[in-house]
């Protein structure tokens, strides 16, 4: 069953739409797959991803998750319907500066008023090496740690879908196969679904599936199936 | 070695510059507004003590500070030497004429004495100096007693039979005391009359404060150098010391002016380069020296200056026009507005110092930051570690149990409040001060109580006074001379005949001669010191003053009515027996200080027609029937009928009663009757009520703009730490979005925010603020005399209305500033910042 499926997405800029960052862009992605998206860049990645994670309306088509048309959502809902189905992991880390690693890694759940799963987060950090740094604050973090916080933050509601747009983009390589490791490892333990953006091949590879992209549409798919 | 790269930082700096329209817009008005108010302060001071000096010389009918008698050219001369004479003009007088029953002096004038002593106390001076021999000038009056209304230069005119032309005309505004009125002749007329000639010289000192210290030594000097006494005679008065004209507590009010103004530039630039903070980084990274980026951001607030100083020099002078007179107006119908260079360039300045000093901290912060941690900047964080003060764990406990168990918008908007503690304080303490600048103001002037003052000051509704200007100065000089009757019948039943006139009282006065005894002498110790105190008297030997004061101990004698004792009587606490003063058994001593009179049992009083010797039985305040001039001896209160005994009373003080609604019209019934007048004194409650309603009018424009503005300049403040501060933070709120914080929620978070600091400011004014106000009303009205002035009224509506406007601030602005960010999609928001 495909949990994320894209039909005749579009999404101009422009006046005159002369920007066609997505292009028609049909998509179907299966429960518990991974998928990675390459690109040159300015071919649209960025863009159809927001668009998967409802960050942004497109100009025609439509984006279903688990069944739910998300655009025909109002504002509010399809906030809500974000902060418990899809997990995002940015280039730039994007932590909340005010907040300590464990406030930003629970953020999202307490956002929905839940009670916190604390084992499962606490399973979560250890998972991802922050133990030491549950109560240190952002600037305090290399750039690797505030990803992997970045990470557990996107694992820890246990969203169906994770989307993540260059990840490993401002990581040396080391530190880029550590996070993605988790990132696949997390995946695979909690059953999610996982989007992402990369630059790496060797990162790509990883996948179960790459979608290559070029202005805005699908230029080909290779599977490790 | 100097690299040429000044255009290069040029060019950054106004790149930046245009960059930053919003900052720019609140460095603008905080610059603007500092040189404005700057201007504006400085220029009534300027025009305040420039009205009051020329009424001041008008008053007195010349510049001079006093007129030495009977000099040669030699000892002008040598006066002119003197270093603490500014001016020596030399006036010889030819003759004298009589116009109207006032004597007059035809006299020439050398340049000094008419340039510079003379037609400074005059206005519209028309015409040119008298050149030929039978040229004259003439005052307006004078040409108006010889039935001149319409004068031209070349006219002839008549003197006591002698036939002049008229070179010109001038309007003059002296008394009636001056010795010598002069009216200009001739040099040629002024020679033709002979040796006869008396020459006068015009002295002003250079220091104008205490001319009678100038006098002195004038004195000493002269008679050392030619041996001989000159008769002086003093007419300028030392300048006015006022609140309005001291320029300490002008100071004090620039110093608080820019104190604010350099809160808000401070915290402006500070919150841009923390905000540009990558973009610093990165140009040091580049390569460019702390120097450099430091020029960068002085640079930016330099050209806003050029911008922004014009602008609000240019509104303070346009402002002057219309206010100054508006400020001057309870002082002069007339007043001089200054438009001296010194208030711009003054204001210019202090605006320019304000601004380098808003800036230089924040370029020299920016100038250390490294590039390192510029480049990884990731906002302000809050260093909030395990070892979190108690005080704020403290905090986030009870949020939590107010809202348990969630990452809600209120703990976050908590942490935000304190993000950045510095900018926070700054922001309180910006808008803390307008507020409590406001709330002094509006306590002040909302307490001034015009009723009470009118009623405190004056026991009746018309108070007229005879008091001759020309009275003595100094013992010895008037004698013992009766007083003129000014006051005759005719003269009263005029004041009966007022409308809606209720009752009249009278005090009458004869001077007498008291024989001293050292009863007297506490008494003697503080009258030698007023006389010491007048600085002129500064050649006097003490010892031998007061030996001479004993032997002429001159007394005002004050008699009263019966009823009058009938009515002290209500205030004591043993009364006095009325008949027994009303047939002349004893006399009071009219004092507020009876303490120094306990050993006198009795005085002794000689008149030209006898003398009595009477017990003292008690005092009476100085002020119960009215203000009583003093004179060596005390002033003493006796029935009117013993007085007449021994001498020819004349009345001295008269208090009138009128029906409330005739008031306005009796007042100017007796306005009228005393105009002109110089030596009937008149006060009243009409006019005490509109001196309290003028000065509370005053202190609401004065005060009123001023907290106007310092409020403004916190409410800028405010605005932009609150704009910038949602602004700059975009993008984590784009994160928390994406995180899945709704809309509502961040909106509520912002709208917390500016609640808490809302919260904080009002409460700071309510609390310290409020006693701010209160002390310095309490203070105010601790000063002498000011007790009468004010019953303590605390501002409601005024502090109500502004409270809310403070709160609708706090509310609309986040919101506002959110809503604008808002207009960017979140996908948009979130690259944005990348
Ligand atoms: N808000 C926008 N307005 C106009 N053009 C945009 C906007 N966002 C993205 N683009 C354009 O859309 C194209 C795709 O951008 P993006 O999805 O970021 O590419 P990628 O992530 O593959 O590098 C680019 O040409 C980019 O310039
Ligand atoms: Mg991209």
């Amino acid at each position: 069953m495909s949990v994320l499926k894209t039909s005749k997405l579009k999404k101009y800029y422009g006046a005159n739409a002369e920007v066609k960052a997505v292009d028609g862009i049909d998509l179907r992605v299966e429960a518990g797959e991974f998928v990675s998206v390459v690109g040159t860049s300015g071919s649209g990645k960025s863009t159809l991803l927001h668009l998967l994670g409802g960050l942004d309306r497109p100009t025609e088509g439509t984006v279903e998750i688990g069944g739910k048309q998300i655009f025909s959502m109002k504002d509010e809902e399809l906030t809500i319907f974000r902060r418990r189905n899809v997990g995002f992991v940015f280039q730039s880390y994007n932590l909340v500066p005010i907040l300590s690693v464990y406030e930003n890694i629970v953020l999202p759940i307490e956002l929905d008023g839940n009670r916190v799963d604390k084992a499962f987060v606490n399973g979560l950090i250890r998972m991802l090496g922050v133990e030491d740094k549950r109560d240190a604050m952002p600037n305090q973090l290399s750039g690797g740690q505030q990803q992997r916080v970045a990470i557990a933050r996107a694992l820890a509601s246990k969203p169906a879908i994770v989307l993540a747009d260059e990840p490993t983009g401002n990581l040396d390589s080391k530190n880029g196969m550590d996070v993605m490791g988790l990132l696949k490892v997390g995946g695979e333990k909690y059953g999610q679904t996982i989007v992402l953006i990369t630059h790496n091949p060797e990162i790509a590879q990883m996948a179960d599936r790459t979608i290559r992209i070029e202005d805005g549409r699908i230029k080909g798919e290779a599977g490790r199936k | 070695m100097r690299i040429r790269n000044r255009a290069v930082i040029r060019k950054i700096t106004r790149r930046n510059l245009r960059g930053n329209s919003a900052r720019n817009f609140f460095l603008f008005a905080a610059i603007m507004l500092t040189t404005f108010m700057i201007a504006s302060v400085l220029s009534v001071y300027m025009s305040f003590n420039g009205t009051m000096e020329r009424d001041a010389v008008r008053r007195a009918g010349t510049r001079a500070h006093l007129f030495v008698h009977g000099v040669t050219p030699p000892t002008a001369e040598y006066m002119k030497k003197l270093t603490y004479v500014e001016d020596v003009g030399v006036a010889s007088i030819a003759a004298a004429v009589n116009i109207d029953d006032t004597q007059y002096h035809l006299g020439y004038c050398d340049d000094a004495m008419w340039e510079r002593l003379m037609t400074p106390a005059y206005s519209n001076v028309t015409g040119a100096y008298p050149v030929g021999e039978f040229d004259i000038m003439l005052p307006l009056g004078v040409l108006k007693g010889l039935g001149i209304t319409d004068p031209a230069p070349g006219m002839p005119v008549m003197l006591e039979g002698m036939s002049f032309t008229l070179s010109g005309f001038y309007t003059d505004y002296q008394g009636t005391w001056m010795d010598y009125r002069i009216l200009p002749v001739s040099k040629t007329f002024a020679d033709s009359a002979g040796g006869g000639a008396e020459c006068i010289a015009g002295i002003a000192f250079r220091d104008k404060r205490d001319i009678y210290d100038g006098w002195g030594r004038l004195n000493s000097d002269l008679r050392q150098y030619t041996g001989e006494t000159f008769y002086m005679s003093v007419y300028g008065v030392s300048s006015v010391s006022n609140p309005f004209g001291t320029a300490a507590v002008y100071g004090v009010i620039i110093a608080f002016l820019m104190f604010t103004g350099f809160l808000l530039i401070y915290n402006v630039m500070t919150i841009s380069v923390s905000n540009d903070v990558r973009f610093y980084g990165l140009l040091k990274t580049i390569g460019a020296t702390a120097r450099q980026l430091r020029s960068i951001v002085v640079g930016q607030a330099l050209w806003l200056c050029a911008a922004a100083i014009p602008v609000g020099a240019g509104l303070a002078a346009a402002l002057s026009l219309a206010v100054v007179p508006y400020i001057l107006k309870s002082y002069t119908v007339d007043s001089v507005t200054s438009f001296s260079p010194y208030i711009y360039l003054g204001a210019a300045l202090f605006a320019l110092i304000t601004a380098l000093l808003g800036a230089a901290l924040p370029a020299w912060k920016t100038s250390r930051t490294s590039p390192v941690e510029a480049t990884k900047y990731t906002g302000e964080t809050l260093r909030y570690t395990k070892k979190a003060s108690p005080c704020r764990r403290e905090a986030d406990k009870r949020t939590r149990v107010l809202f348990p168990g969630r990452a809600n918008p209120y703990r976050m908007a908590l942490r935000n409040l304190f993000r950045n503690r510095r900018r926070t304080t700054v922001v309180f303490l910006s808008l803390f001060l307008g507020l409590t600048m406001f709330l002094t103001v509006a306590t002040v002037s909302g307490s001034l109580d015009a009723d009470k003052y009118a009623s405190e000051m004056e026991n009746d509704d018309f108070h007229l006074r005879y008091q001759p200007r020309n009275g003595a100065m100094f013992p010895g000089e008037s004698g013992l001379a009766p007083v003129p009757q000014k006051f005759d019948e005719a003269y009263l039943q005029r004041l009966r005949d007022l409308p809606g006139f209720i009752s009249m009282w009278t005090v009458t006065e004869a001077k007498g001669l008291m024989t001293y005894t050292d009863a007297f002498e506490k008494h003697l110790d503080g009258y030698v010191e007023y006389i010491l105190g007048m600085g002129g008297a500064s050649g006097f030997d003490p010892e031998r003053l007061r030996e001479s004061l004993k032997m002429s101990f001159q007394a005002n004698i004050y008699a009263i009515d019966k009823g009058d004792i009938e009515e002290l009587n209500k205030r004591l606490a043993a009364p006095l027996d009325a008949e027994a003063f009303e047939r002349g058994e004893f006399v009071l001593i009219a004092t507020d200080t009876p303490e120094i009179y306990a050993d006198v049992g009795e005085v002794e009083v000689a008149f030209d027609g006898g003398s009595f010797k009477l017990p003292v039985m008690g005092f009476a305040p100085e002020r119960f029937k009215g203000f009583l001039a003093g004179n060596v001896a005390p002033c003493v209160f006796t029935s009117k009928a013993l007085l007449e005994r021994f001498a020819e009373p004349a009345v001295y003080s008269i208090g009138i009663k009128v029906r409330t609604q005739s008031q306005r019209e009796a007042y100017g019934i007796l306005s009228e009757m005393t105009a002109g007048d110089g030596d009937v004194y008149m006060t009243s409650r009409v006019e005490a009520y509109d001196e309290v309603r003028g000065a509370q009018a005053l202190f609401w424009v004065v005060g009123g703009s001023i907290s106007g503005i310092l409020g403004l300049i916190g409410v800028l403040n405010f605005v932009n730490v609150l704009t910038v501060g949602i602004l700059s933070r975009r993008r984590e709120l784009a994160t928390l979005e994406a995180c899945g914080m709704s809309k509502g929620q961040t909106r509520r978070m912002v709208l917390a925010e500016g609640i808490g600091y809302a919260a904080i400011a009002l409460l700071s004014a309510a609390t310290l603020g409020n006693a701010v106000a209160f002390g310095a009303y309490s203070l105010l009205k601790g000063t002498q005399g000011a007790d009468d002035l004010f019953t303590f009224a605390y501002p409601v509506i005024p502090v109500a209305v502004v409270a809310a406007a403070i709160l609708l601030i706090c509310i609309a602005t986040p919101g506002l500033a959110y809503r604008s960010t808002r207009r960017a999609t979140l996908s948009e928001r979130l690259r944005a910042a990348e």
